[in-house]
């Protein structure tokens, strides 16, 4: 088994000094370059003689195979795509776009702020040793609350956004990933989003008999930022 | 600035990576009659025509060997000559490592052969020297005006309007 992890050097006629004087020597003259190098692995002339490998005729049926793979047209067209970050909040499943989103991490603790009772504003959380404010998308967006304070689970997860230096996270009861979408995709808001205001949503986006609202993140830092001041 | 470097017969050479589109590996091309030896045909690139020289032909009149590490470099060349840059396909031999080095790296090596005006600098370094490939040079000005006939160029050879 060893002995087949190294490069079979004969075949190529150079010097396989890694099996003589490196680590895998049968004797006990040990190569220089070992003092610096400690492993033959990271050493440019075992990688050197690794690349050879590649100076190896190729078969026929390698090169009719790239022919035939190059002479096709690209089938994936990814201009236009763009992609959003699928989340739940209560029953709602809801979109930022993942470029504002900045990190996942487990849910944790929420120190509530004394003489604060914006209903938007739930605490402030420790992510990553930095105080982060967090917010309740449900209150912002207007999800009934019944939904938003369901018993926690292990799928809970604490998201945090940011758009412009500003920065605040939020508890969502899944997390679903990124998604891509064509904008073609997307179908404008209808009532189905029961109870919350229409006006967060930019559309509905239907992948695999989900409704996701995808959100108007402007509109979202704004209330965040009118709410909190 | 990153170098792409191959080999002609033994020697290794460098072009800026800037030039280049994309690597790919050898494929069979379809032979062109009339051109040099060095043009080695034009292959299919996602169903458009590129026209494919062999640099180890242009070089050493050798063509290169079909190994793994023989790559086909699509770089921006002037094509026609005198226009805008188009796609040109080469082969070039030992098409295996990127290199990191600077311009002010390459230096007059006082040989500059007529029949290979693309040679230029070269870089000396512990791993053997290097020498810069100018890919606008890449096909001489004689050889130019024998492989690319202006008037015969339209798709159906009929003449402009």
């Amino acid at each position: 088994m060893n002995q087949e992890k190294h490069l079979q050097a004969d075949s190529l006629d150079m010097d396989n000094c890694w099996n003589k004087i490196g680590v895998w020597g049968q004797t006990d003259s040990r190569c220089r370059r070992l003092e610096e190098f400690i492993h033959c692995h990271n050493c440019p002339v075992y990688s050197r003689a690794a690349r050879r490998l590649l100076d190896r005729m190729v078969p026929e049926t390698y090169v009719q195979e790239n022919t035939d793979l190059l002479a096709e047209f690209k089938k994936i067209d990814i201009s236009g795509a763009k992609s959003a970050f699928v989340f739940r909040i209560g029953k709602e499943w809801l979109a930022f776009p993942s470029s504002i989103i900045r990190e996942i991490t487990a849910r944790s603790r929420i120190h509530k702020v004394p003489h604060r009772n914006a209903s938007l504003l739930k605490g402030l959380v420790n992510i990553r040793g930095k105080l982060e404010i967090c917010v309740s998308v449900g209150m912002i967006i207007g999800i009934q609350p019944s939904c938003t304070t369901e018993a926690s689970s292990n799928h809970e997860r604490l998201v945090t956004i940011q758009k412009d230096d500003y920065c605040v996270a939020f508890p969502a009861s899944e997390i679903r990933g990124v998604v891509h979408y064509s904008p073609d995709d997307i179908s404008p808001p209808p009532a189905s989003i029961t109870g919350s205001e229409n006006a967060y949503s930019k559309g509905i986006l239907r992948i695999n008999d989900i409704e996701i609202g995808m959100l108007d993140e402007e509109l979202f830092f704004d209330t965040v930022r009118k709410g909190l001041i | 600035m990153l170098l792409l470097q191959f080999r002609i017969g033994k020697e290794l050479y460098a072009l800026p990576a800037t030039k280049v589109v994309e690597v790919v590996p050898i494929v069979n091309l379809k032979q062109i009659p009339c051109t040099p030896d060095y043009m080695a045909g034009v292959m299919n690139y996602r169903g458009q025509p590129l026209p494919v020289l062999d640099l180890s032909s242009l070089a050493l009149g050798t063509p290169s060997r079909k190994r793994f590490s023989t790559r086909i470099i699509l770089v921006r060349f002037p094509w026609p000559p005198g226009c805008e840059e188009e796609i040109l396909g080469i082969v070039a031999e030992g098409t295996s490592e990127v290199i990191r080095s600077e311009i002010t790296d390459f230096k007059p090596c006082g040989v500059y052969p007529k029949d290979a005006p693309y040679l230029k600098g070269i870089k000396t370094g512990v791993d053997g020297m290097v020498q810069w490939v100018d890919v606008a040079h890449l096909i001489p000005k004689h050889v130019c005006e024998v492989i690319y006939s202006e008037e015969e160029s339209r798709p159906d050879g009929t003449a402009p309007d």
